[in-house]
């Protein structure tokens, strides 16, 4: 049996998405970002001893990491690893959220394109942040609750893939709430066994909650117990509310990195040279594609609206991930610093592959033209999140102009 | 199209699913409580002993082979500068041996114990820690994720398990050690001792006076 075309262009996508993550991943042999605290988290974990500075967020990010190191030894590769392949993967699972806009393909394939591409999910998938493997598992999770809702008997693994999710960052609680809802909404419509409200409950909430509870097993084996549990969340609760840029080690430059209300509204960018030579240079670069992402706020309001307007679960679901995963992260008391945005890309950029639909449909050239510019300035942003060398000309205006660190002369 | 699922067998093979899964979440909430009940190593020899300082009360658990416990610290200080991100937080002396005993799990969670006359000034340091959350009976605090609870003798709560006791014994009178011990075993269940080992320093001579008063938790 020959693939189809459509398979053929997702393995590609795979493909496309491993090559624009791999460039150079183990070249820096020390720690970087936050490595420095997320693996001595993941020995800990292995070891059997304490859970290190990192306590409040769920340990299945720690988990993993360990497995990765375990099976490609503790360096860059073993660090690197599991969000290389986990971010590689991220797009298809998008593109597989074909199953919500049934008849509108190009929504998808153009929202997995723009993920592929953007710099801050490859910059973060070539490093150990919990981001990565969260948005992973919910993107798994949707996926696997849409098709549930269209009849498959899919809700199982859907929780299963939900409890991951929760189990690896605190940011899907709401989501995993929208996620029920759609189900639930789903079996008003259409009926069918598999997503009444028993079949809900077991499947997005008691296996999500196990799967949860089940990461915190070396945590018990330490003596803790069920009351314990509870208390531990609520000290977390309180320890986020707490928290303020003082209370982080790398504080000088984290004060610099954007904070949720800007993500979507500013096109700032930090980008310092690390050392140049002939012309070329190599800089470190946390960003983002501004094209893409300032569109993503316009698109996220037209998305909501027509969904309102013409009853369209597919679209309410997008618009509503979103919101409830953005809306908190604005109003906790801590600083939220621009590393969590990766988590509301992929709706952000389904948003915008919706609005990008909808021009092409109406303004062909203009549409394709301006679709294209985004494309490009995600392709001219790119080198950088890998940090590839790059002729310092070319850089210098967009680094020099937004970044806190000039380019060092070339 | 109909869902593959549907009809009587979907909706038997959905109701399997279920019944399954809802056994998994029991036999997990089962195994969580049988692993922290595992995680919890009591000495096999209880015993008050006199040590030179913090630091030799660690080693003393050690030699127990003590694991997940619950310490009862009566000192003015904590001993818990941290070093976290390290595998191995270095060598451990008087201002750290605590946070050690955490970070090798010997213990998991403390009540710290402040003298009544240097409640005051405890008080004072902490209501501005951002850290530390006012309860009922003092304050919550934790050390990477530890709960660390800070009261005085009077407000000690029902432990309902035995713990570690660690006395700087130069801050405290026999009657207020008593009063320790007191509400410690109030709490213990079935007559059970209350503590499986007490340690303690100070310049107190012997183990007459303040060490028979401690000796009570053991017995």
């Amino acid at each position: 049996v020959r693939p189809s075309a459509r398979t053929l262009a997702a393995v590609a996508l795979v493909a496309a998405s491993f090559a624009l993550r791999a460039p150079g991943v183990t070249r820096v042999t020390a720690f970087t970002g936050d490595e420095g605290v997320h693996v001595p988290a993941a020995r800990s974990y292995a070891t059997g001893h304490f859970t290190q500075s990192t306590w409040w967020n769920p340990p299945l990010g720690y988990v993993l990491l360990g497995a990765s190191m375990a099976a490609l030894g503790d360096g860059p590769l073993g660090w690197r690893a599991r969000n290389l392949a986990l971010g590689s993967l991220t797009p298809l699972l998008l593109l597989l959220g074909l199953a919500l806009f049934p008849g509108r393909p190009r929504i998808a394939w153009i929202a997995a394109w723009l993920l592929a591409l953007d710099p801050l999910h490859v910059l973060l998938s070539r490093s150990t942040f919990e981001e990565i493997q969260g948005i992973f598992f919910f993107l798994a999770a949707a996926w696997l609750a849409a098709l549930a809702a269209r009849g498959r008997a899919t809700l199982l693994p859907a929780g299963g893939a939900l409890g991951c999710a929760l189990a690896s960052k605190h940011y899907f609680g709401g989501a995993a709430l929208a996620l029920v809802v759609f189900v639930l909404l789903a079996h008003r419509r259409e009926g069918g066994p598999e997503t009444a409200w028993t079949s809900v409950l077991v499947s997005l909430v008691l296996v999500p909650a196990a799967v949860y509870f089940a990461a915190y097993l070396p945590w018990f084996a330490r003596g803790y117990g069920l009351r314990e549990f509870v208390e531990l969340h609520l000290d977390l609760l309180r320890v986020a509310r707490s928290m303020t840029i003082d209370s982080f080690a790398n504080r000088e430059l984290l004060s610099l990195v954007e904070r949720a209300p800007g993500w979507f509204t500013r096109p700032t960018v930090i980008c310092a040279g690390l050392g140049a030579e002939g012309g070329w240079g190599r800089f470190f670069f946390l960003g983002k594609n501004p094209a893409a992402w300032l569109l993503v706020l316009p698109a996220i309001a037209v998305l909501a609206a027509l969904g309102l307007r013409r009853r369209d679960p597919g679209a309410l679901l997008v618009a509503a991930l979103f919101a409830v995963i953005y809306l908190p992260l604005l109003s906790v008391g801590r600083p939220i610093f621009v590393y969590s945005a990766s988590v509301l890309l992929p709706f952000g950029f389904l948003a915008v592959g919706h609005g990008a639909d909808l021009a092409l449909a109406r303004w062909r050239a203009a549409g394709a033209a301006a679709l294209a510019a985004v494309f490009l300035v995600g392709a001219y942003v790119w080198p950088l999140a890998v940090g590839l060398q790059v002729p310092v000309g070319l850089y210098a205006p967009a680094c020099g102009a937004q970044g806190v660190g000039a380019p060092p002369a070339g | 199209v109909q869902p593959a699922a549907a009809g009587r067998g979907g909706r038997r093979a959905a109701l399997l699913r279920q019944a399954i899964a809802i056994a998994c979440v029991f036999a997990l909430l089962a195994f969580a409580r049988l692993a922290s009940d595992r995680g919890r190593v009591g000495s096999a020899d209880p015993a008050v002993v006199r040590v030179g300082g913090g630091p030799e009360a660690v080693e003393v658990w050690r030699q127990a082979q003590v694991r997940g416990r619950t310490l009862v610290h009566l000192s003015r200080r904590i001993a818990m500068r941290a070093e976290p991100d390290q595998i191995d937080p270095g060598p451990i002396h008087e201002d750290n041996y605590l946070y050690a005993a955490l970070r090798e799990n010997l213990i998991r969670r403390v009540y710290h114990v402040i003298p009544d006359d240097e409640w005051a000034d405890v008080e004072r340091n902490l209501r501005d820690f951002p850290g530390a959350a006012r309860v009922r009976t003092g304050f919550r605090l934790e050390m990477e994720g530890a709960p660390v609870l800070v009261l005085r003798a009077g407000d000690l709560p029902r432990v309902k398990e035995r713990v570690l006791v660690n006395v700087d014994l130069d801050r405290w009178s026999g009657e207020e050690l008593g009063t320790v011990i007191d509400r410690l075993a109030l709490a213990g269940r079935s007559g059970a001792p209350p503590a499986d080992l007490v340690t303690w320093w100070g310049s107190s001579p012997g183990a007459s006076g303040p060490g028979e008063v401690l000796s009570a938790a053991v017995r």
